[in-house]
């Protein structure tokens, strides 16, 4: 398991969603941006997509039965090969709506109450987002990392 | 609670929890996750596993509280 790519996938949806609130944060901040700090974005998103089909390809060398594609709608961090991983799965997937159930109503009351800007909220969106990846992961490698 | 004597009796067959994984059609994990108590099969991979082990499925498997109610 310690080579599957599926457990450690959250963790590369997570550095996109970082580098996504730098991204926001520095659009939001216009004045700030200049064409050395887009160029050191721009390198950052090119090393990151370089460093994830690398190591996507890696993978489905290893795993031919359980291929990584991220052309798909299906999450490829979701486990289905036989019914201990989709009971792992259901369980981190349920912390997940959890959480949700009660994020989303709390951002949007927070929005109106605090009347937040549009890159605050898309900041917090993308926040929320990594939240949920977090707590996917380590609800997953509770199980996987205690097989290793 | 479902109580289990998986890696006894697989131990008796001499099987790696890999062969006992293949037999039954599952992986590797799944049968360590058993033989720990952390995961309960269901009734068709506790079948598959007793046929596997070449035993009655209520030697393999069992509630706790039966097991309380005999002593």
């Amino acid at each position: 398991m310690k080579n599957d790519m599926r457990i450690t996938y959250p963790l590369w949806q997570m550095g996109a969603i970082l580098l996504m609130i730098l991204f926001t944060l520095l659009y939001g901040l216009s004045s700030y941006i200049t064409n050395s700090i887009l160029g050191i974005i721009f390198l950052l998103i090119i090393v990151y997509l370089v460093l994830l089909f690398w190591n996507i390809a890696k993978h489905n060398k290893r795993m031919p039965n359980q291929k990584i594609t991220i052309f798909s709608w299906k999450p490829q961090e979701y486990m289905d090969d036989d019914e201990l991983f989709q009971e792992i799965t259901k369980r981190a997937t349920k912390k997940v709506y959890s959480y949700f159930v009660w994020s989303i109503p709390l951002l949007a009351g927070l929005s109106l109450g605090l009347s937040l800007g549009t890159i605050a909220v898309i900041v917090a969106l993308l926040l929320l987002s990594f939240g949920q990846y977090l707590i996917y992961y380590r609800e997953i490698r509770k199980y996987m990392g205690a097989d290793e | 609670m479902l109580k289990n004597r998986l890696k006894e009796l697989r131990a008796r067959h001499d099987f790696t929890q890999i062969e006992l994984a293949k037999h039954a059609g599952v992986t590797r994990q799944t049968i360590g996750f058993i033989e720990k108590g952390e995961f309960s099969p269901s009734i068709t991979l506790a079948l598959k596993l007793a046929h596997a082990l070449n035993c009655d499925i209520n030697e393999l498997f069992w509630l706790e509280e039966e097991d309380n109610n005999e002593k």
